[in-house]
Order: structure tokens, then sequence, then C-alpha cells
């Protein structure tokens, strides 16, 4: 549930941002410095000052919409610095994304070394989170490419999403983040569990790989930004979703195996569950009327958001503890991937999807 | 565009006409090729994210001894 604020934090916070204005009225650096400000000190107060979960949910939540004054203007600004090479510099921030989203377990491995408390831990991420902010407001200035961000309108988003192609497009979104954020929630607990089962506990081992592998998603995103651009959209997302939902089908099978397979199926799994992300969101970009993308996307983010909130709880539900439990839980994650790979097969065959990464679908 | 490229076979220069439309309004025109300094944003703009990402699964690290604790 803790993880499920952030989410629904995140999604609030982004539609706030986005039917406000406030990302053309705030200076990027700083818009990008205050959220992070945010995102520390509700972090610090999750920490510091939650005594429960329940008590610990606002500090969540506070935490996911400080994220959104981060992330999304993060992109913004970059944009503003490339053109030609937007794809791919938006490749990079999305694996810049990914490697942090794995940071503090890297910093949970390292406490467990060290014998840290778990607010100790949290603590560093916070601090991690105030020192990007800080990079970024010393360092970054909006690039001559800033333009102003069309206010959010549901009425201009209803009007993208009559266009078949933006519909297939955001099912396609939504059958990834069906399966994204619940796999990095859960992910690391499998990994504990199944290392435990194999050969004996070991919290700082099993810490380290779910950081590896989850950061491995940042070789992912920086590929397929690439490939895309070459091979296609549709072609990107279809490959990545296929192999990352048969990851989800198979890992369960894994449990309690070695730890070398175990591990090297999850990276697997790490790289491709993230390497087609940014893709459904160029595409929509692309796909729809002139003036309408960016309230579609939007929405896209919000509706995306909020159900990658019920997958993470629909695996919890589940209650994974052995081998059987985790291949319900995460065999139930392809269902995703396999809607997604329907949908993005759909697209590649309307005559819309020439409007893709110059024709090539 | 207001950009056009030029002929093959034509001399390149550094000297470019920008049109109105190649840039934000009141900004003044836009390069047409990305600017110099994009690289330098690029990297501190991916350390930011990097780090100010952090605090998103905090919770789900701990997980396991938040369950100890509470």
């Amino acid at each position: 549930m803790l993880t499920v604020a952030v989410q629904i934090g995140f999604a609030v916070g982004a539609l706030l941002l986005a039917a406000t204005g406030a990302a053309d009225v705030i200076r990027g650096d700083r818009l990008f410095f205050w959220g992070a400000v945010v995102t520390a000190a509700a972090n610090l107060g999750f920490a510091w000052l939650a005594s429960d979960p329940v008590s610990a949910l606002p500090f969540r939540f506070m935490t996911g919409v400080g994220i959104a004054g981060v992330y999304p203007v993060g992109m913004k600004l970059v944009a503003g610095w490339f053109r030609a090479g937007r794809g791919m510099a938006i490749g990079v921030l999305i694996g810049a994304l990914t490697v942090g989203t794995a940071l503090p377990h890297l910093f949970r491995a390292l406490g467990s070394l060290t014998g840290a408390d778990w607010r100790v831990i949290v603590t560093w991420t916070s601090v991690a989170a105030f020192l990007g902010g800080a990079a970024v407001l010393t360092g970054a200035e909006a690039g001559p490419f800033d333009a102003p961000s069309p206010r959010f309108s549901l009425r201009i988003a209803a009007r993208a999403f009559r266009e078949p192609s933006v519909r297939l497009a955001n099912l396609g979104y939504l059958g990834h983040m069906w399966e994204l954020f619940a796999m990095w929630t859960w992910v690391p607990l499998f990994l504990a569990a199944s290392f435990t089962a194999s050969s004996g506990r070991d919290d700082a081992g099993a810490a380290f790989a779910a950081f590896v592998v989850i950061a491995a998603g940042g070789i992912g995103c920086i590929a397929g930004g690439a490939l895309s651009d070459r091979l296609g959209r549709t072609t990107i997302t279809i490959v990545s979703m296929a192999i990352s939902g048969t990851c989800a089908v198979l890992i369960g099978f894994t449990f309690g195996g070695p730890p070398a397979i175990v591990l090297a199926l999850a990276v697997v799994w790490g790289i491709t569950v993230v390497a087609d992300s940014a893709q459904f969101s160029v595409a929509v970009s692309e796909l729809a009327p002139p003036g309408t993308a960016g309230s579609a996307l939007s929405l896209q983010t919000a509706i995306g958001f909020v159900l990658t909130a019920a997958t993470i709880i629909s695996v919890g539900a589940l209650d994974p503890g052995d081998g059987t439990g985790w291949r319900i839980a995460f065999g139930s994650l392809a269902i995703g991937p396999i809607v997604g790979v329907a949908a993005m097969w759909r697209l590649r065959g309307l005559p819309d999807a020439l409007k893709m990464a110059s024709g090539r679908r | 565009m207001g950009w056009t490229p030029p002929a093959i076979g034509a001399r390149v220069t550094r000297t470019t006409t920008f049109t109105s439309d190649d840039g934000p309004a009141g900004r003044g025109p836009a390069p047409a090729t990305d600017p110099a300094g994009r690289w330098r944003v690029l990297a501190v703009l991916s350390i930011g994210i990097l780090l100010a990402e952090a605090p998103w699964f905090s919770s789900a690290a701990v997980t396991p001894l938040l369950r100890q604790k509470w």
C-alpha cells in the first residue's frame, strides 16, 4: 500500500501540474528543485514521523506528488534542448529514472552490510533526492526549443482518443504499465524469498540483486529508444512486451532454484519490462491530432499510474509465499503484455501507423 | 519548418536563415540543429533524475525491515 500511495500521488500531481500550467509559469529548473525538495521532505516524514502503515500513507502520497514535479518537468527540460535526437535523449532520461528507482535497493544492500536502521536507509534516499534537485537547479536551464505546454483539457483528450490509432497506442501503454510497476515493487521480495529458499537468508545479496535487476532496465531504455527510431515503435514494443511477458510467466518456475539462473532471467525481465516505456508516449504524440497530444498524454499517464496501483495491490492480494504463489502472481502480470502486444499489432496494421518514426511503424 | 536544407553540392556555411515559426513566441528563433551544451544539460538532468527518483521505491526497499518493526 505504501508504494500504491506514491503512484496515486504521482497521478494526482501530474494532472494538477497539467491542469494549472505550472510548468509554464515556474522556471523548469526551479520546479524540478522544489519537486525534489517536496519528495525528499515527504520521504523524511515517512522515515521519522510515521509509526505504522496508516500514518505513513500521507507521506508516501506526498512523495508521489513531489515526483510529479521532477520526472515530467525533467522530460520537458530535455525536450527544450533536443529536436533531432529527442527520442534518444528521452530514452537516456528514462534510463536514469529506472536506475534511480533501483537506488534504494542499493542503499538497502549497503545498510544490511553496515547494520543501518531502515529509517537511516530511507534518509539516504531523501539526501539523494535533495542533491538531485540541487544539481538541476545549478546546472540545467531551459533550452532554445522550450515551448509552453498546452493546458490539460478532458475535452481535448477525448478528441484525441476518438482516433482508433491513439486508443490502440494507449491500450499498449496500459498493458505495459500493468506489468512494469508491479514487477518493480515485487521482484525484490521474490528474489529475497527465492534466495532464502535455495541457499539461506542473505539480505544484502538479495537487495543488491534487486538493484541490478531493476537498474539493468536503464540499458534497455537507451537501447529501446535508439532502436525504435530505426526499426519502428510497434516492432520494439511488441518484441519487448513479448519477452517481458514470457519472463513474467517463467520466473515463478525458477523460485528456489540456483540463484544465478533466477538472477539471469530476472535481469532479462528487468531490461525488457521497461525498454519500450518511452515509445508509447512518443507514439501518442505522433498519432494524436494536432493540438491534442499534451492532454492525451496527461490523461494516459494518470490512467496508467492508477492502473499500476491496482496491479501492485492485486499481486499483494495473491500473497505469494512459495513457488506456486509466485507463479500465479507474476503470471497474472503477463496479461498486460498480452493485451499490449495485441493492441500494438492491430495498430501496426492501420494506415495511421505510418505517422510514427518517419513511417517505420 | 522555416529552414530548407541546401541543395546537394551547395557549399554549406554556418550562416542559416530562420523564420518566425522556428522558435517559441517571444524567445526568438530556435537553431536548426540541436544546440551546443545539450549534452551537458542531458548529463545534469540524468544525474538529477537518477538521484531525485530514489525515494520512489524507498518503502519497497525496506519492506522486509518494516514487517519486523510494524
